[in-house]
């Protein structure tokens, strides 16, 4: 069975949304980190360099952002957004086409010539290689306490929503709410170890 | 002590809001709240295997700083664009408004002169009077109620006691004079155009 992306078009999407057009930025965070991950790997099915996925993906989410407040809903936020990463892919693709059609001249010379295009990619602390961390993130998620970890794969994998944990699980919200919590704070700690090698 | 225990309690409200849970608290985003997000969104985002080869962990820090420093960017330069905007749309009104004024004088007059001579000419029965000659001109389509002819020849009704002196009385038939002129030039035009129709 495939995992169920966490809220994907669900109700609290709609809410951040809703907190987003209301003046709120904190919200629209909180959709960025929500989809980041999604919307790169969209990306990267259109361009096979990370850094052209992680620049599609991010003019993406600042158009949203600008297109947000004539959201109206009609399709789920992440539709939407799929919609506009899609479409900044393929404006990508035609631009650097055209480019390479105009452009008549040696790559070192033009790599010399743009020191900027190079800084503005040029960070290497805060990319990681996705398959070193996923070992360390589910090697940490296999050591925590069996109860931890049961809420904390219940809304990562099934997407469930804390009232349905506990409901499953037998314990009340709050407990639910620190459970997941607490799962994160381990996982966290095991990469903050990880990146600082 | 006591401050530890608020910034757990924050961090697991934002672990909460993170899930789209208790977004009625959702509070500010620091960059260390930023940090924890997108920490969490990476341990997701590798169970589910929706990872890019890499995972670049600075991600919605950088959409974000991007979003914010557009926003203040763009801030100043948005109100005289919208005063324009509207300055432009006023004087639009203001000519629409006045061409309107006068297209419903022109319609009044013309609609208002061929309504009474319409009257006129179905009642039938009545004793159609013509109106009288105005200097010189016979005004054979001019017709008015009661066979009451109008005449500009007619001596003005002075208010008793009210004496004019020879000059305002020279005036007076002079200013009569232009008065007649103008009108028999008005229905001239107008018994000629309806003559060739």
């Amino acid at each position: 069975m495939s995992p169920k992306a966490p809220d994907a078009g669900s109700s609290s999407d709609e809410e951040l949304v809703r907190q987003v057009q209301a003046g709120n930025i904190s919200a629209y965070n909180l959709l960025v980190v929500r989809y980041q991950h999604r919307v790169v790997k969209i990306a990267q099915k259109y361009v096979s360099d990370f850094a052209d996925a992680s620049d599609i993906a991010q003019e993406a989410f600042i158009k949203a952002y600008k297109a947000l407040p004539n959201f109206r809903g009609e399709s789920s936020f992440y539709t939407w957004l799929y919609r506009i990463v899609t479409n900044a892919a393929k404006n990508f693709l035609d631009s650097s086409s055209r480019q390479r059609s105009q452009v008549d001249v040696d790559d070192e010379v033009l790599n010399a010539s743009s020191p900027e295009a190079l800084t503005d990619r040029q960070t290497p602390d805060s990319i990681i290689e996705s398959e070193e961390l996923k070992k360390v993130i589910l090697k940490a998620v296999g050591e925590l306490p069996k109860e931890l970890r049961e809420a904390f794969m219940l809304r990562e994998l099934e997407g469930l929503s804390y009232d349905e944990i506990s409901e499953k699980a037998g314990v009340p919200i709050g407990t639910v709410r620190s459970r997941i919590f607490r799962a994160r704070q381990y996982i966290e700690s095991k990469m903050e170890q990880f990146r600082k090698g | 002590m006591h401050d530890k225990i608020t910034a757990v309690n924050d961090e697991e409200i934002l672990s909460a809001n993170f899930d789209g849970e208790d977004l009625d608290k959702l509070h500010e985003v620091s960059e260390e709240d930023r940090r924890h997000l997108e920490n969490w969104a990476a341990m997701g985002a590798a169970l589910r295997g929706e990872l890019a080869d890499h995972a670049d962990m600075g991600f919605a820090d950088a959409v974000m700083s991007k979003i914010e420093s557009g926003a203040q960017a763009e801030q100043p330069a948005a109100e005289p664009e919208r005063k324009v905007h509207v300055l432009s749309l006023r004087k639009l009104g203001f000519i629409f408004g006045q061409v309107a004024a006068a297209a419903s004088i022109c319609m009044v007059t013309i609609f208002g002169y061929q309504a009474w001579n319409a009257d006129d000419n179905a009642a039938g029965t009545q004793a159609v009077g013509t109106m009288g000659t105005i200097g010189g001109v016979n005004l054979a389509s001019y017709q008015n109620h009661g066979g009451e002819a109008i005449t500009l020849d007619a001596q003005p009704q002075l208010q008793q006691g009210v004496q004019l002196s020879p000059r305002e009385q020279r005036d007076l038939a002079e200013k009569r004079q232009q008065e007649e002129s103008r009108i028999n030039n008005y229905l001239r035009g107008y018994v000629l155009d309806t003559a060739s129709n």
